[in-house]
């Protein structure tokens, strides 16, 4: 009988959540079961036969299973919201994590002691199950509470969406190279002047911080060249999506200190000048616009997916 | 194709009939179990003690505990209720078999 109470006692622990008097009746219930399949199955009741009526009865949580079939634990109209609200969601975080990593202050709802881009990368796994969480559990209850769904769709971020054509594609992808020709001459040569054919450079109080300047924009515009040229062939939503985060990610390393230096070592220019007021005000700019832009079109993909998913 | 699946899905509606069906007079767990196999309809026990759970918990069966052979045992048996709910089911499974023998020919 003690083995019979053990096992009782396991299928008591896959009971949770509901009343303890439910609970014990259940159990009771199974008791019951087991004796009488001990008795008829293996003659008599002792240790042996319960033993066998326990094993062929089947395993504690494989009994306790049987109990729950309540019905799913998100409602299955549900399931959109819970893609849709997680990538909405973890767009705005991935947002605030590259805010707290730019203004090098904590922007996460939770705190994280990396303010450098291999940190915040490290986190985006455990923000995204933090966010895929607190999604599940807000749908679990509204499923618990048998809520009809009225909760927003976001479908108006659909409604501003233009593809633009081929001919403005290769523009883009035109003026990206041709931006990026002249940051690199820019930036190589320096600011310069022609007189009677002869090249001059022009005298510029901050010229270290232009070159350097000119050498982020050149970055960013190689970066926006490749993406330009595959959006030529195939223009996708997460083309430009892979766009920001990598424009993002070599803003942050640029301007990180194990980058600068060796930077400035590569234009000749000196250490001080790559943090010039003004250029870390242009760059913050670029940067929430990049990041803006990111959480938007973050959002967007989302939305789509799922709009397309449910007029299948 | 394993067909598992679809015969459980399918299962599920007709042992909530089949027990309305048969608890006119009070059984216990084991001997239902007994009775189906002696007609050739094998269930598992772990599915079937749940469901009469489930039906008892909708007021469809009620139960009541006997101690027996120095044993405690649990009977069940179809309320009032139960009997409302089993005639309106009843007619539906008609119907559908019905439908279904009009379509296979068996009509």
């Amino acid at each position: 009988m003690e083995r019979l109470k053990k096992y009782l006692d396991n299928v008591r622990t896959f009971l949770p959540g509901r009343q303890p008097e439910k609970v014990d009746e259940i159990l009771r219930e199974i008791e019951s079961h087991i004796l009488e399949r001990a008795e008829r199955e293996h003659g008599e009741i002792n240790d042996t036969s319960l033993a066998m009526a326990i094993k062929e009865y089947g395993s504690p949580e494989q009994v306790a299973a049987r109990y729950y079939e309540d019905g799913p634990i998100i409602a299955p109209h549900l399931k959109n919201y819970l893609f849709m609200y997680s990538g909405i969601i973890f767009a705005i975080h991935i947002g605030l994590h590259l805010l707290s990593l730019i203004f090098g202050d904590n922007g996460a709802i939770f705190k994280f002691s990396s303010t450098d881009l291999l940190g915040v990368l490290s986190q985006l796994p455990v923000t995204f199950v933090f966010d895929f969480g607190l999604v599940s559990l807000i749908l679990y209850f509204v499923t618990k509470a048998g809520a009809t769904s009225s909760l927003p769709y976001f479908t108006w971020f659909l409604k501003s969406e233009k593809i633009p054509t081929q001919a403005q594609r290769i523009a883009s992808l035109v003026a990206s190279i041709i931006g990026a020709v002249i940051t690199y001459l820019g930036f190589t040569y320096g600011p310069v002047y022609f007189v009677d054919g002869q090249m001059n450079t022009l005298a510029i109080a901050a010229l270290d911080t232009m070159k350097y300047g000119l050498f982020l924009g050149f970055g960013i515009l190689v970066i926006s060249s490749i993406f330009n040229l595959i959006n030529v062939f195939n223009y996708s939503r997460i083309v430009k999506i892979a766009s920001d985060i990598a424009g993002l990610i070599f803003l942050l390393l640029v301007v990180s200190p194990d980058y600068s230096g060796r930077i400035a070592d590569f234009l000749s220019i000196s250490p001080e000048s790559t943090g010039h007021p003004l250029l870390i005000g242009i760059l913050v700019f670029i940067a929430l616009v990049t990041i803006i832009e990111l959480v938007i079109e973050t959002i967007r993909f989302w939305a789509s997916r799922i709009v397309t998913s449910t007029n299948m | 194709m394993d067909i598992g699946k679809l015969a459980t899905e399918m299962n599920r509606g007709f042992i909530q009939l089949l027990m309305m069906v048969m608890l006119d007079e009070p059984m216990y767990g084991y001997e239902i179990v007994r009775t189906l196999q002696e007609r050739n309809f094998l269930i598992d026990e772990n599915t079937l003690y749940p469901l009469l759970r489930r039906l008892e918990e909708k007021d469809i069966l009620a139960s009541e505990w006997r101690v027996e052979e120095n044993k405690p045992r649990k009977y069940y048996s179809i309320s009032s209720e139960g009997r409302k709910v089993r005639e309106e089911l009843l007619k539906i499974w008609q119907e559908q078999d019905k439908l279904i023998k009009s379509f296979v020919g068996e009509e």
